[in-house]
């Protein structure tokens, strides 16, 4: 018995510990569990309940327009930042579009959010690229084949150089080419033939690296070769051939050469045909401006050209936008010297903008009506830019005349039926103006005004949205037989339209003279419609343009607004169009005038705008470096193509993705601060803080050595 | 809960009467104060922000050092036994202790409350992110020194503890942060990670916003690791 006791204890203690042992086990990893069951129910239920937002401006709550697009979101989106780190100056502009990404995530199941820092995660980076890549690999697989061709092609040309350098130096090397014209192009062609295999090689090496980048630019690539290959085509091949053909036929030149000749001849034949063939690839590629090919040469364009882009990546397509066009400058005016503008923040109108033109199912049909022969798009056209903007939102742009346009050479074509909505469809009929003339006796319009009024009658009648762009017409002020047509459309929804008249401006020289200036430049816009609220800040530039009238009491059941106001001192409406130097007329001065506005009546809606060129590329794409500049440094009127794009959006009843006011972005800022006072608050922290912790450390050691 | 706050307040007095304690707090104004001058030039935004999320990578450091001594100090001294046999449960001994550092890295949080100052006094700042920021910090130190509780409580040796807690701790933050940067984790193991990244859960704090799955996280987290330390308090009854 007393032998038994230890050992029948220790079995005991050991069992016991066991079973403390494993109850513990238990009871730790059922805590676990409880964490990550609470943690995920928190995770996934109390993302409903608001957070509590404790900055001053309430700056973590979204618009209840975005809640609504986001709460409609049927589709997964992935929302990608990438974000460069270490530049101080746009560390707040970053942050602040970061937070703002994450609460849409925050706000929708459906919302993913990645932020990759290209800087430290060039691996992400490279995977996620590869993403977008794949989504376009079918699309591109034509081009990528003309182009894998004809860098095959490539490589066979610069073998064939070596060996035709070869022939040639052999011939040369044998003194059997007599001294003349021939042997002096031999040397030629030896010469180009040992530039082109090492030059070759270059440009193989270069376009293989292109090709291999996870995003490559095709398009360029494409180019560049095509370039190159009808470049080896008509300036070595082609000129070879010539010459060794005028070579044959002189009795001069001995049988053997004549038989290398003739022998390299043909195989410079064959290196043609493959060459021409491959160019010939390499355009039909080209001609492959299907959706998506241009969508990938879009989205690899913007990703490049922004140094912090946002990448939407939808079930359908890829957005991207930049970090800078979310942010604005306020009016810089109303800025005190030496004060910061106020730069507004864009991002949550342009994110949310983005989304709903990437879940539009049906987009809408744009139908840019010309009464002339000139073409609206195109290399001639003059509306790429807005209409650029209205394909990047996925609607369907097309042009239409009924009197035909001129094709791309310049050829007439047959005016073919206008474009038809699908069932469904939201339709938005542009008529474009007829450009203005100064003679009084043209009647204005052309032929095709009158028909395409009629159209944009019956569609107003069906619901759709009809914008006129209505140009001065001298015509009007006599009374024509037939005034405009589509100013009568304008008068009859309660916008009257002048257009005998144009809006001047009087300045004075410093000598006293005058003269008259029809250019206006507004930033501030009336503010009755979203369409101009959104644009308070932004400049746009109004040009030739004519007064229009809004019925104090506008037709029943008819709604009017003003959209754009002209203001200032010494303006007038000049009706003498032909005058050389017209002076302020106090007759028809006015400290204010309409130029835009819009109408609503049951369902249909309407936008005259009096002016003939506030809409062309030559004002839209007017950058701040010039005429042409604005994709690259900026427009210098950017409220016109806004707009125009606000416009149509409200025509088509898409009012949601016209961008709300933009909010002031509040970044709070340190003020000046005189040397002394820095070095005070430097030495004060750095010394001071640290000494005084171990001041009151030595006191309390000295009071309780003395207690 | 007597018992609880009478543990807490000998241990604060303790942390405070001992030399070290200003020591740290001197270290921990000298750190904080270098890293609020670096953002701190006219024309820069007024905030913490930044300041706060570097303060987060300093604490990875010093929270288990005020931490490693919390119980493994009372096994190396023997006063543990005086503990285990006083009429207080091991949870009351662990929650106390627990509340005592807690107090303490408060008062350590003191240079923050002057970088406000110094805010206010050049500038407009928004105090609603200052003030959250400061809430968030406190829960993140009360993680941090959860985490340090148990790893106290798993040993007497204080530097063993030290480097448990810090390696504890770098899970919920160096590891979670830099390993979802990384190619190779699937998208959902980069979720569930940036989830349990405890620089992500404060971000939310830092930016203004108290959000409620922020603070599950952070006083689940800490009521998990201080059961878990009390269950092993206890393993010593009957190991």
């Amino acid at each position: 018995m007393s032998k038994q006791a230890p050992d029948s204890s220790a079995a005991s203690q050991s069992q016991r510990r066991a079973t403390y042992g494993l109850n513990v086990t238990v009871a730790i990893v059922a805590a676990l569990g409880l964490v990550i069951l609470v943690n995920a129910i928190a995770a996934i239920y109390l993302k409903q309940f608001s957070p509590l937002d404790l900055t001053a401006t309430g700056a973590y709550g979204l618009a209840p327009q975005t809640r609504k697009v986001l709460g409609d979101l049927k589709h997964d989106y992935r929302i990608v930042t990438i974000f460069r780190s270490g530049d101080p100056d746009t560390a707040p502009y970053i942050r602040q579009a970061g937070d703002l990404i994450d609460l849409y995530a925050r706000q929708s199941s459906h919302i993913q959010v990645e932020h990759i820092n290209p800087d430290l995660e060039a691996g992400r980076l490279e995977q996620f690229l590869g993403v977008i890549a794949d989504r376009y690999k079918t699309a591109l697989q034509p081009t990528r084949t003309a182009i894998e061709g004809s860098l095959t092609v490539l490589n066979t040309v610069s073998k064939k150089a070596a060996e035709h350098r070869d022939l040639i130096n052999a011939l040369l090397q044998g003194n059997t080419v007599p001294e003349g014209k021939l042997h002096e192009e031999l040397v030629n062609a030896l010469q180009a033939f040992g530039r082109m295999s090492s030059d070759i090689d270059k440009q193989d090496q270069d376009l293989h690296r292109r090709l291999d980048e996870t995003l490559p630019a095709y398009s360029s690539i494409r180019d560049a070769l095509e370039q190159y290959l009808t470049q080896l085509d008509d300036k070595v091949y082609a000129v070879l051939i010539r010459q060794f053909e005028q070579a044959v036929r002189q009795d001069k030149v001995p049988d053997s050469v004549k038989e290398q000749l003739l022998k390299m001849n043909a195989q410079f034949g064959d290196l043609r045909k493959q060459v021409e063939q491959s160019i010939a690839d390499l355009r039909a590629a080209a001609q492959d401006n299907t959706r998506p090919v241009r969508e990938y040469d879009d989205v690899r364009d913007s990703i490049n050209s922004s140094s912090n882009p946002v990448v939407v990546v939808g079930p359908h397509d890829v957005k991207v936008i930049g970090l800078e066009s979310m942010f604005r400058l306020g009016a810089v005016n109303k800025a005190k010297p030496g004060e910061q503008p106020n730069v507004l923040f864009l991002g949550e109108d342009k994110l949310t903008g983005t989304l709903v033109s990437m879940m539009l199912t049906q987009p809408p049909l744009v139908v840019l009506v010309s009464t002339g022969q000139q073409p609206a798009l195109g290399p001639n056209g003059q509306y790429n830019t807005v209409a650029g903007r209205l394909r990047n939102m996925n609607f369907d742009v097309r042009s239409w005349s009924p009197t035909g346009q001129m094709g791309p050479m310049g050829q007439p074509q047959p005016a073919g039926p206008p474009p038809e909505p699908q069932p469904g469809q939201k339709a938005v009929w542009i008529l474009l103006p007829t450009m203005p003339s100064r003679n009084p006796m043209d009647m204005g319009g052309g032929p095709g005004v009158q028909q395409a009024a009629e159209l944009l009658q019956k569609r107003l009648q069906d619901g759709d949205g009809v914008m006129l762009m209505l140009s001065v017409s001298p015509s009007a002020g006599f009374g024509a037989a037939a005034p405009d047509p589509a100013a009568q459309i304008a008068s009859s929804w309660g916008i009257t339209p002048q257009l005998d008249r144009v809006i001047l401006r009087q300045f004075t020289n410093p000598d006293g003279s005058t003269y008259p200036s029809n250019q206006f430049t507004l930033t501030t816009w009336p503010t009755a419609l979203p369409i101009t609220k959104a644009l308070e800040g932004i400049r746009g530039l109004f040009l030739n343009a004519s007064p229009l009238t809004l019925a104090a009491k506008p037709p029943a059941g008819t709604q009017v607004w003003p959209l754009a106001r002209i203001t200032g001192s010494d303006l007038w409406a000049q009706t003498d169009l032909s005058a050389q130097n017209p002076k302020l007329d106090p007759k028809t001065a006015a400290p204010s005038f309409t130029v835009a506005a819009a109408a609503e009546r049951d369902h249909a809606r309407l936008v005259v705008v009096a002016d003939p060129l506030w809409a062309t590329d030559t004002v839209t794409n007017y950058g701040v470096l010039g005429p042409g500049t604005a994709q690259n440094f900026g427009a210098a009127f950017p409220g016109n193509t806004e707009f125009f794009v606000n416009s149509v959006n409200w025509l088509a009843h898409l009012d949601q993705l016209i961008a709300a006011s933009a909010r002031v972005q509040d970044i709070r800022r340190i003020g000046a601060l005189s040397r002394t006072a820095q070095q005070g608050i430097y030495w004060g922290l750095l010394a001071g803080l640290p000494l005084l912790a171990l001041v009151a450390g030595l006191g309390v050691w000295l009071v309780r050595r003395q207690g | 809960m007597k018992q609880t706050l009478a543990i807490a307040k000998r241990e604060i007095t303790a942390l405070f009467y001992s030399p070290i304690a200003y020591v740290v707090l001197g270290l921990f104004s000298l750190g904080t104060s270098l890293i609020f001058l670096g953002f701190f030039r006219p024309g820069d935004a007024a905030t913490l922000r930044d300041t706060y999320f570097w303060v987060i990578w300093l604490m990875i450091f010093l929270v288990p050092a005020i931490s490693m001594r919390l119980i493994s100090d009372e096994f190396r001294n023997g006063t543990i036994e005086l503990l285990m046999t006083a009429p207080v449960h091991d949870g009351q001994v662990v929650l106390g202790k627990w509340l005592g550092a807690l107090g303490f890295f408060a008062v350590l949080l003191l240079p923050l409350v002057v970088f406000a100052g110094v805010l206010t006094a050049t500038s407009r700042p928004d105090f609603g992110p200052i003030l959250s920021g400061l809430i968030g910090l406190i829960l993140t130190g009360g993680f941090f020194l959860a985490i340090g509780a148990l790893a106290s409580a798993s040993t007497q040796n204080q530097i063993i503890s030290f480097l448990l807690a810090v390696g504890i701790v770098s899970l919920f933050t160096f590891v979670t942060f830099f390993l979802p940067k990384t190619t190779y984790v699937p998208d959902d193991v980069r979720q569930v990670l940036n989830y349990c990244n405890v620089n992500a859960e404060f971000d939310n704090f830092n930016k203004g916003v108290i959000d409620w799955p922020n603070l599950v996280f952070y006083l689940s987290g800490i009521a998990f690791f201080l059961f878990v330390a009390t269950q092993v308090l206890q393993s010593r009854r009957w190991r």
